[in-house]
């Protein structure tokens, strides 16, 4: 009990007796510090002003959202570190399976009624597995995935009784790196000793990062053969059933899972989302109108549950019921993030301005253009609303340059093709003229590409490097771009000598091109390159990239 | 006459409703257990466990009746498992629990909220007949997991031996009724075509084991 003094722990309990005898009972352990709150809200001020050890929470939470809806919002929202240790309490026993067949299970369970002994037992072993993973906690937190899989090894090597908690985050290290074959070798030596639900999802997802979507979804079928009750397996069907175009299917899908567990606004907010895209509008607008009624008052609740709505509502012809929505956006969220707020102006300038209200349409366009003076490196969301609101708005220029990053960043994604198309269109651009605007942005990636690389074979090294270095500070997503001006700047220090700063300039790009795709062809290349390039001038690689 | 079919599907009464007062209870058992941990009251927190046994095997009995007794394996470290067993209920017992040393990398595929009721169940009964030691320990058999919770004291009675734990649940006290669901529990664990049983037999005391697939 002693390691308990530099202990931290938050208690959730809307019950105001179980929030003072868990005190008790935290206190009579010797925990240093003990905050005890009565639901989400409290818990995510005290959450966002210190970062816990320990989150006790009872299931019950006395409001729209259970224990299990928070800690999924916690977990993937990365509110609380991957160490945080985050335990259910719960008084029936049956409750537990619930959760573990949801995508992210609690660290444990305490089922009521439980001694001081008890609770003990179970944090002292997730102590020790914090310390036995305490290295992969650090990199998967800092996103750095490869480290974090080989720090897995280490503690599955090691034989101790956390090789269970290891197999399970290097499955997680491997998709996110998204090494799909290593993935896949992963979860089948799993599954060849024990068919685990789990390791079956995992592999479900190592095929469809691979692209093999059929294999992907047979394996994800037979879950639900195996396991009905599976949440997270129906929530994976459904995304594969979207990616494929099969939305009505993933529709029914979804709301077989969700009338199974009525509690989840994230899966509302995909029902959401599959109906808008399968053109059911009714459908669509139903789902956001629950999610937010369920998240009314809670930290949970998302600006863009509003502006998607009031997207819905506006392409129904019902501006001004949009507008109320929005109203509602900016009352409910005062503090939103300016990206958020430039959503909001933006969908408001666009229903200001088919409600007939010009003027309010400018003054909300000009709101949105003022927070957002660069087109690039816009999330998706934002780019798409404020190119939108530029078309209907006179701002046609700069609406056309938002879609022409939006269809550079990844020029094979046929969905952001059509969506733009839709866009386009509905904004009364004549149909001809969309296509030849999207053929054209395309074909665009193409020529700058090549006319890149033909400057470098000229040996105008300069030029074609500032070509396509400031194609990828337009375009950062976009692989090609980034790849290609990284190998340019190589090539040029190869031919014209060393120079510490194109040196970084093309670590930087490596890097970027690693995290944008791990399996990229040309990676290992450049890698290889970076590095000699490195020892030939006695720099160090490390330190030279983190300058 | 209702037939007692009947009365088990009867719409005033069904798992939802005997699991929310169930839920209910717990919680007021919790808030004296927390007391009586506090006041470091042996007895009164035995009466409390004794009180959530019978509660979970009511449960437990009432879904396994229904088929509705799901099983949901998942890989465990069993070693760990039994170790928190031990501090966890070490402070309800004056008999000493020792958890025998083994494999530290060995992996259980169970239920392990089901297996801890039972070996939970194991441990309640084998503290009232012990002398002073209750011994649990966990090993790999022959492709089976095996847990073992034993004790120092005189031993099962043959009539409890002789049914093998699976027909006592008709006398209706409450270590039989224990044995009769961890029996359940234990058949519901399949892997590759075998089952999960339990053995009752006496090795210089009590020795109550589970072989799990």
């Amino acid at each position: 009990m002693k390691e308990n003094k530099d202990k931290s722990v938050l208690i959730i309990d809307d019950m105001n007796t179980a929030r003072s005898s868990l005190r008790i009972t935290m206190t009579h352990l010797n925990f240093g510090k003990i905050l005890c709150v009565s639901g989400v809200r409290e818990a995510m001020e005290a959450i966002g002003s210190k970062d816990y050890d320990v989150i006790l929470c009872d299931y019950y939470m006395g409001e729209a959202a259970d224990g299990q809806q928070f800690l999924e919002f916690l977990r993937s929202k990365a509110v609380i570190k991957s160490s945080t240790i985050f335990v259910m309490v719960t008084a029936e026993q049956g409750y537990t399976h619930v959760m573990s067949a949801a995508e992210c299970a609690p660290d444990d369970y305490l089922l009521k009624p439980f001694t001081a002994a008890a609770i003990q037992a179970r944090l002292a072993r997730l102590f020790d597995r914090n310390k036995a993973l305490a290295e992969v906690f650090l990199l998967h937190d800092e996103e750095e995935y490869s480290g974090s899989v080989l720090a897995c090894d280490k503690v599955i090597a090691a034989k101790t009784p956390f090789s269970i908690d290891a197999m399970r985050f290097k499955g997680e290290g491997l998709l996110n790196a998204q090494r799909w074959t290593d993935a896949i070798d992963h979860y089948e030596g799993i599954l060849a000793v024990r068919n685990l639900p789990w390791a079956k999802l995992g592999l479900a997802k190592a095929y469809a990062g691979d692209g093999q979507m059929d294999k992907a979804e047979a394996v994800t079928r037979s879950i639900l053969k195996d396991n009905p009750k599976y949440l997270a397996a129906y929530d994976f069907l459904a995304n594969i059933l979207r990616r494929t175009n099969k939305k009505k299917e993933a529709l029914e899908v979804l709301t077989s899972a969700s009338e199974m567990s009525t509690k989840s606004v994230s899966r509302q907010r995909v029902i959401g989302a599959v109906a808008y895209e399968s053109g059911d509008l009714e459908a669509s607008e139903a789902a956001m109108l629950s999610v937010i009624a369920r998240n009314k008052n809670s930290p949970m609740r998302e600006a863009s549950d509003y502006t998607t709505l009031s997207n819905i509502m506006v392409e129904k012809g019902q501006a001004a019921k949009a507008l109320g929505v929005l109203n509602e956006a900016r009352n409910a969220l005062k503090d939103m993030p300016d990206a958020d707020r430039a959503v909001v102006s933006s969908v408001e300038a666009i229903a200001h301005k088919r409600n007939g209200n010009h003027p309010a349409a400018k003054r909300s366009m000009q709101e949105a253009m003022s927070i957002v003076t660069s087109n690039d490196n816009l999330s998706e969301n934002l780019s798409m609303s404020l190119a939108k609101a530029c078309l209907e708005n006179e701002e046609s220029e700069r609406g056309l340059q938002l879609m022409k990053n939006m269809l550079q960043k990844n020029p094979d994604d046929k969905e952001m093709q059509a969506a733009i198309k839709a866009a386009m269109l509905s904004s009364g651009i004549a149909s001809d003229m969309v296509d030849s605007i999207i053929k054209s942005n395309l074909a665009e990636v193409q020529e700058i590409n090549n006319k890149g690389v033909l400057l470098a074979r000229n040996g105008q090294f300069e030029e074609a490097g500032t070509l396509l270095k400031s194609a990828a500070s337009r375009v950062p997503t976009n692989q090609q771009f980034v790849s290609n001006a990284a190998a340019i700047i190589l090539a040029d220090l190869e031919k014209n000598g060393f120079d510490p700063t194109k040196l970084q300039e093309s670590q930087q790009l490596t890097k970027a091109l690693q995290k944008l795709n791990p399996s990229h062809p040309k990676l290992q290349s450049l890698l290889v390159a970076l590095d000699r390039i490195s020892k030939k001038n006695h720099v160090d690689h490390e330190e030279a990239a983190l300058e | 006459m209702n037939k007692p079919e009947q009365i088990r599907t009867n719409e005033f009464f069904n798992v939802d409703i005997a699991a929310a007062y169930i839920h209910d209870v717990k919680n007021n058992l919790n808030f004296l257990m927390t007391k009586a941990d506090l006041e470091q009251d042996m007895e009164a927190m035995q009466v409390l466990m004794d009180a959530d046994f019978k509660l979970n095997n009511l449960l437990v009995l009432y879904k396994a009746q229904g088929d509705m007794l799901s099983v949901q394996v998942d890989a465990v470290s069993p070693l760990s498992m039994l170790r928190m067993l031990a501090v966890s209920y070490q402070p309800i017992t004056k008999k000493q629990l020792i958890v025998q040393e083994g494999d530290e990398s060995l992996i259980a595929y169970i239920d392990q909220g089901l297996i801890e009721l039972c070996l939970g169940n194991a441990i309640h009964n084998a503290d009232r007949f012990a002398r002073d030691e209750i011994h649990l320990s966990v090993k790999a058999e022959e492709g089976m997991t095996v847990f073992k919770v034993s004790d120092d004291g005189d031993g099962y009675p043959a009539n409890i031996i002789a049914s093998g734990g699976s027909q006592v649940a008709k006398s209706s006290s409450s270590s039989g009724l224990g044995f009769y669901l961890s029996s359940k529990i234990a058949s519901q664990h399949v892997n590759n075509g075998e089952q999960g049983f339990i053995r009752l037999r006496n090795d210089g005391g009590a020795v109550f084991e589970m072989f799990l697939p």
